[in-house]
């Protein structure tokens, strides 16, 4: 299924949209005014839904209410001019300066990694970059039913990523391999080990290509696929 | 909401009045339960007091800002794990147990209601059915798919048309 990812925004403002979307579209409003101006309007439309099923709430809901804040310390505010949706980030409660390693982190990258962790991933850095583009476009894979992967790609900026959870870490002596298939046929566009979560950049034109594979194949790769196709998509 | 976010327990304490209603309301219609949305009222009014600080008027109404909080909370509720078991296992059983209920009238804020109700009865029969599904039972548009069998991209734009058309009739400003 191709989806734009600009088509996004009705589900996510009724918070309809599943975790991992919902932190590609937030990194892509972020970027694009366009999308962050339908959300800003759809979001108060959303609120007239919610308004509209008001029934008083138990008076002794106040008191408690008024008790609890009385212990609570308010949050420092944070620096004007970056504004962002409020609940999502919260719960990632993510330092600004992780903002772009925030993708990878909640793709899979795990809190303690990246706490320690140097020098930001470049698969996770062009990650960003794509989904930062105007053109994005996000592909759900076909593959089987524990495996959720998405492909996501830019013309403009000329780079694909793939982002994948659930497939089993390969086989001793094997590796995925990532295919960006072409009217030339599949080329290698990457190997990776598999297990929980992988983020890696197809290396390759996604340009040209006009769909995506994943075939597990012996260690070091190969030039063509031997292995069946597991995952996969169109572009 | 301005005094509110430096400290003003007795301007949050107004505020508190003013949209109570609608945050219990809301919460009530998602996670249905009387006493889990009593919980998750509290929960927002005090996320809700703790990140006043950071309101900005400039992105839009206080009232949608907490009810964005409100629903955010809710449907974080339904699909806490065990719920959305329990959830799953009524549907497998009987999956016309969906019952999207009509917005009901209620007594506080019945011209509100009565507003979103007509704008709601001018989309079309599927676009509602689809907004409902996603705004007031929590379900994701994947979920609302294949409760009604449709694919995904339908549900989508269904939704964002459905409320692109609501923002028109209804107004931008809350």
């Amino acid at each position: 299924m191709t989806a734009d990812i600009h088509s996004l925004a009705g589900a996510y403002v009724l918070n309809a949209l599943d975790e991992q979307e919902a932190v590609l579209f937030e990194e892509h409003i972020a970027a694009c005014s366009v999308c962050a101006q339908e959300v800003r309007e759809l979001r108060a439309t959303a609120g007239r839904l919610g308004a509209a099923v008001g029934e008083p709430a138990p008076t002794e809901l106040r008191g408690k209410v008024m008790g609890q804040i009385d212990r609570t310390r308010q949050a420092v505010p944070s620096e004007p001019g970056r504004s962002r949706p409020p609940s999502r980030w919260r719960r990632l409660s993510l330092p600004v300066a992780a903002a772009l390693a925030g993708l990878a982190l909640v793709l899979g990258f795990g809190l303690g990694r990246l706490a320690g962790s140097g020098p930001a991933d470049p698969n996770a850095a062009a990650l960003a970059a794509v989904i930062a583009a105007p053109d994005t476009v996000l592909i759900e894979l076909a593959g089987p039913p524990e495996v959720r992967a998405s492909f996501v790609y830019s013309d403009e900026v000329g780079s694909g990523v793939l982002v994948a959870e659930g497939l089993e870490a390969a086989p001793a002596g094997r590796t995925y391999e990532l295919w960006l298939i072409t009217a030339d046929g599949p080329a290698p566009a990457g190997l990776f080990p598999g297990g929980e979560l992988t983020t890696i950049q197809a290396d390759g034109d996604v340009t040209i290509a006009n769909a995506v594979g994943i075939t597990l194949e012996p260690e070091g790769g190969s030039p063509a696929p031997t292995g069946e196709i597991l995952v996969s998509g169109e572009l | 909401m301005l005094r509110a976010a430096r400290g003003d327990q007795e301007a949050f304490g107004s505020f508190y009045d003013m949209v109570s209603a609608q945050v219990y309301g809301l919460a009530r219609r998602v996670v249905r339960d009387p006493a889990q949305a009593e919980e998750v009222t509290q929960e927002v009014f005090v996320e809700a007091w703790r990140r006043a600080p950071e309101f900005d008027a400039s992105l839009g109404s206080p009232t949608t800002w907490i009810l964005t909080i409100a629903h955010r909370r809710s449907v974080d509720r339904v699909r806490s794990e065990e719920a959305s078991r329990r959830r799953e296992e009524r549907l497998a059983q009987d999956p016309t147990s969906i019952d999207y209920d009509p917005v009901q009238e209620t007594v506080e804020l019945r011209l509100e209601s009565q507003m979103v109700r007509r704008a709601l009865a001018q989309l079309t029969e599927v676009q509602r059915e689809a907004i409902e599904l996603a705004y007031y039972r929590g379900f994701t548009y994947r979920e609302v798919a294949t409760l009604l069998d449709t694919p995904e991209g339908t549900i989508k734009t269904r939704i964002r048309d459905g409320l692109v058309r609501l923002r028109d009739t209804l107004g931008v400003a809350t």
